[in-house]
């Protein structure tokens, strides 16, 4: 079963129609479901990393998240979500994150050729060295010849590279457009909003 | 950054589709759910809804059947504007499955109102759109208000932008309204100010493509993140695909679908 958070605001209705066009099971997540390891947390989000982190705080699902987690479930982010999953953003200084991944997010660095935020389509860039899990973006995730959707102005900085799972390209060089720890998984971009080619990850990442 | 080409689609009317001449709608091609359907299917980049029927209009509306098609229809980025005019009906838009919202009527009237809007759903879903205009033998653009239309002497459109952007807009759309509807290439003109006014965020451009050649003259530019288009999609030949590939050939970096 997927458990979808529904922020008060959020990209919950893109979900939705990926979820139900693909026939997955879903459900609205509240913090009284009895979860099971076999289920998966989808974590969308617009907005700012503090109203994001004050909703799961006061509604208690960041609790039944890292409880999830820590009892073998699988959790998705995507956009805000994703930065979430990190320590800390500066976007909301002071502001703890579910510290999932360690690291933080910071403001997409200031370039000339590189507006901020970041618009629009981009190309995704994979690590030389795939790791041997199941949340890597391998060939079979259909990443590699399409463009995805990016709409953020705040980056992932995994402390270890190793979290990055897909990267975008910036004239002060790669960036994350990915994570993964375990059976944590993140997306900067949006693959609901990527058109068939984000839905064949979607596919990839939640079979 | 790969260009982007973003139809719009004027509703007026419902869901009625329009396509307008001089920020006036004038002629009905479509509904929008057939709309919806042909852009997605040709693999467009994003969508922009203006809903002309609530446009200036105090009270804000988002029709459930418009709300409806989106869901049902739209796998790519979409954008609202029409009448928003507080965080709230902002956060309605998100909600609803919009990506974006533009801004036009607040900012006149308000600039502080996008602030707060870009603080509850981020700058980065937040634009503004300035149409824009010339008086004549001035070569000044400046903002034009379509309330009263009338031109905002007060308001040079290169300050607007600025404006924006330090209010904390993500995007900005800037919008040809005597070249809207025409088909007679967008602004050229504005590129050399726009290429020197050093503006951190994505500036989109809209009013007056008709060609291939129209969009990827401005696409040349390092400034211009996309064109927004309406009747080329609906008087020419003229696709997405097409456009891009021209780009493609032009140089132009474009997406991949």
């Amino acid at each position: 079963m997927i458990r979808v958070v529904n922020f008060p605001f959020c990209n919950f209705y893109s979900l939705e129609r990926y979820l139900r066009i693909r026939s997955h099971d879903f459900q609205v997540c509240s913090p009284s479901d009895q979860l099971t390891s076999n289920d998966t947390i989808l974590l969308p989000g617009v907005g700012t990393f503090s109203q994001g982190m004050d909703y799961l705080s006061a509604t208690g699902l960041s609790k039944m998240i890292l409880a999830h987690v820590s009892a073998g479930g699988r959790v998705v982010g995507i956009c805000l979500g994703m930065q979430m999953l990190l320590e800390a953003s500066s976007e909301s200084p002071g502001v703890n994150g579910l510290g999932l991944i360690p690291g933080a997010c910071e403001r997409i660095p200031a370039s000339a050729s590189f507006s901020v935020p970041h618009i629009g389509w981009n190309a995704l860039v994979l690590p030389a060295v795939l790791h041997n899990s199941v949340q890597q973006l391998g060939p079979s995730s259909g990443v590699s010849n399409c463009d995805f959707y990016f709409v953020h102005s705040f980056v992932a900085r995994p402390v270890s590279s190793d979290a990055i799972t897909a990267a975008f390209q910036h004239p002060s060089g790669l960036l994350a457009a990915a994570v993964a720890k375990e059976n944590v998984i993140g997306f900067q971009f949006h693959p609901e909003k990527s058109g068939s080619a984000g839905y064949t990850l979607l596919d990839h990442v939640l079979s | 950054m790969k260009k982007r080409i973003i139809p719009s689609i004027l509703l007026r009317g419902g869901t009625n589709v329009s396509l307008s001449q001089q920020f006036t709608p004038w002629r009905t091609v479509g509904a929008l759910a057939q709309q919806l359907r042909l852009h997605v299917r040709r693999n467009c980049d994003e969508l922009l809804i203006i809903n002309t029927d609530f446009a200036g209009s105090p009270q804000f509306c988002c029709p459930q059947r418009l709300l409806s098609l989106v869901r049902q229809e739209v796998d790519i980025p979409i954008a609202y504007a029409g009448g928003i005019s507080s965080a709230t009906d902002a956060a309605t838009c998100i909600n609803a499955g919009f990506d974006k919202v533009y801004l036009t009527s607040i900012f006149l009237d308000e600039v502080s109102a996008v602030s707060a809007i870009a603080s509850l759903i981020g700058s980065q879903s937040t634009g503004v759109c300035l149409p824009y205009r010339r008086c004549r033998n001035d070569t000044v653009p400046y903002v034009w208000d379509y309330r009263a239309a009338a031109i905002r002497r007060d308001l040079p459109l290169f300050d607007a932008l600025h404006t924006a952007a330090a209010g904390g807009a993500g995007e900005v759309l800037l919008y040809d309204v005597d070249r809207d509807g025409t088909l007679q290439g967008l602004d050229i003109d504005l590129l050399p100010e726009l290429e020197g006014c050093r503006i951190a965020i994505p500036v989109l451009m809209a009013g007056g493509a008709g060609t291939a050649s129209d969009v990827s003259a401005v696409l040349r530019s390092t400034i211009v993140q996309g064109v927004v288009a309406g009747s080329i999609f609906a008087l020419t030949q003229e696709t997405p695909a097409t456009i891009r590939r021209h780009c493609e050939n032009a140089g132009i970096e474009m997406r991949r679908p």
